[in-house]
């Protein structure tokens, strides 16, 4: 299978504190990752570096081949912890923004996904609750028909019954000629979605696998192997 | 581009807040100091010195510190290095083609800006006046000299909080301003820009009172509205440069 993200010796420092110890790692073409890992262990600034957010860096990632930057921007969907749109939008304004910004955005899908979890176009972002927000920003991410997604935290502050609809919706609505990578410490959350995963701690790769090796080969599912890996980790 | 002008002017057209009220406040002493700042030139030179001067305001006054960094070398709109709370910071466009949308977005609000520029200094005029003849007889060299000194300290810190935040920013200068108030001036950037423009209008008028102002040539006048013009476009392109390498 092709690679669509690779990293060398990735290494990334904030002041004294290393958040990349030396990242060497690659991600093929239609799958579904798990990053997985304790607070701290550097997921965020993985991904902000995949998604070109932070260019001062030690080592090499590679998007399609390309290096971070403007190019590899429109074909990697970001998807940040936080709130990052606009306080002046409202949902209508940030479907614009999106169909005005990325060629690959699609309206329509975006829009399906915004009625399927309750979310009115007039609603104004900043008003929303943290469970609606990050229905929003899902909605509006997934709407893109990107070769990467960089899923942070997805699933923080959605409610179980529409974190299931998203997931199903997510696997029927995958395309083999994308990956999706989601980092989060919600390993329940995300089980049913992975294909294969990495464990990341205080800034390294310490495991990876397919999941279904897990669960097959420990007959463990993916939370217990992960709690079992980091039950004397530390956290931040 | 064209998309991201017209993305930029919605946002910037949208209601004017409390500190673009105050700053429009302070538009007429800065008409009434640039009078005093070319004496020398034709009605027309005149005209455009003000335009620029009120484009310059206006801008800075924008509740975004993009605008922040244009006019007091300190941009926003949060755009902060290793900050990627941004909208804009995603989309796959160059650093510097967003600034220049800022920039072309501006030009209605300047239109604006010179319009209340011009009538705002003629309502105003008499109690200005008063105010320089105040500046005249009460402040000496040394209270000038203070006063710009106290400034040039105001927009280093602007630029170290707004912009460069802690990225930049050296340990020392955390370490005295303490993390609670950075983060004031991280969340507050629009309510950093107000004092900034009050003390730039405040300041342009007293120099306006300097009795230096008096030996200056009107060629000297000329080359100082050049460079003044010139510098700001060198500063525009050098932030956009900047930003995009600390990022």
């Amino acid at each position: 299978m092709s690679v669509i993200l690779k990293t060398n010796n990735l290494i990334k420092y904030y002041d004294e504190k290393k958040a990349l110890d030396g990242i060497s790692i690659e991600f093929e073409i239609g799958k579904i990752y798990g990053f997985l890992g304790p607070n701290g262990s550097g997921k965020t600034t993985f991904l902000r570096a995949c998604a070109a957010l932070i260019k001062k860096h030690e080592g090499e990632v590679l998007i399609d081949g390309l290096k971070p930057g403007e190019k590899t921007k429109a074909i990697v969907a970001y998807l940040p912890d936080y709130n990052y749109f606009f306080d002046w939008m409202k949902v209508k304004d940030a479907l614009s923004f999106f169909d005005d910004f990325f060629e690959d955005f699609d309206r329509e899908k975006s829009e399906k996904l915004l009625a399927d979890m309750e979310l009115e176009h007039e609603e104004k972002i900043s008003k929303l609750s943290k469970g609606m927000l990050a229905r929003m920003k899902l909605a509006i991410i997934l709407g893109r028909k990107a070769k990467l997604y960089l899923l942070d935290e997805p699933f923080d502050g959605i409610d179980g019954v529409t974190r299931e609809k998203i997931i199903k919706t997510m696997i029927s609505t995958f395309s083999k000629e994308s990956t999706i990578i989601v980092a989060t410490h919600h390993i329940t959350y995300v089980e049913k979605l992975l294909d294969s995963v990495k464990f990341l701690y205080k800034g390294k790769i310490i495991d990876e696998f397919d999941a279904e090796d897990i669960r097959r080969d420990k007959g463990m599912t993916i939370n217990e192997y992960y709690l079992e890996e980091f039950r004397d980790a530390e956290t931040d | 581009m064209l998309k991201l002008i017209k993305f930029k002017m919605k946002q910037y057209t949208r209601p004017i807040g409390l500190f673009s009220i105050i700053t429009i406040l302070c538009l007429p002493f800065l008409a009434r100091a640039t009078l005093f700042m070319f004496p020398y030139f034709s009605d027309w030179v005149l005209t455009v010195a003000l335009f620029i001067l009120g484009a310059y305001l206006y801008m800075s006054s924008y509740m975004n510190a993009f605008s922040l960094r244009i006019s007091f070398q300190t941009e926003q709109i949060n755009f902060m290095p290793d900050d990627a709370s941004n909208m804009l910071m995603h989309i796959p466009i160059s650093f510097k083609k967003i600034n220049l949308a800022r920039l072309i977005a501006h030009i209605p609000t300047i239109i604006v800006a010179f319009i209340s520029f011009v009538f705002l200094g003629f309502f105003f005029e008499k109690g200005f006046y008063e105010m320089e003849i105040f500046c005249l007889k009460s402040l000496n060299f040394r209270s000038y000299l203070l006063i710009i000194c106290v400034y040039v300290l105001y927009l280093l810190l602007v630029q170290f909080i707004i912009v460069d935040k802690k990225a930049i920013m050296p340990k020392f200068m955390q370490k005295i301003m303490g993390s609670s108030f950075i983060d004031y001036f991280d969340k507050e950037v629009v309510g950093a820009a107000a004092p900034a423009v009050i003390v730039i209008a405040l300041l342009i008028g007293i120099v306006t009172a300097l009795p230096i102002i008096e030996y200056i040539t009107p060629l000297q006048n000329y080359l100082l509205t050049i460079v003044v013009v010139l510098l700001s476009v060198a500063f525009f392109y050098l932030n956009a440069s900047l930003l995009e390498k600390s990022v």
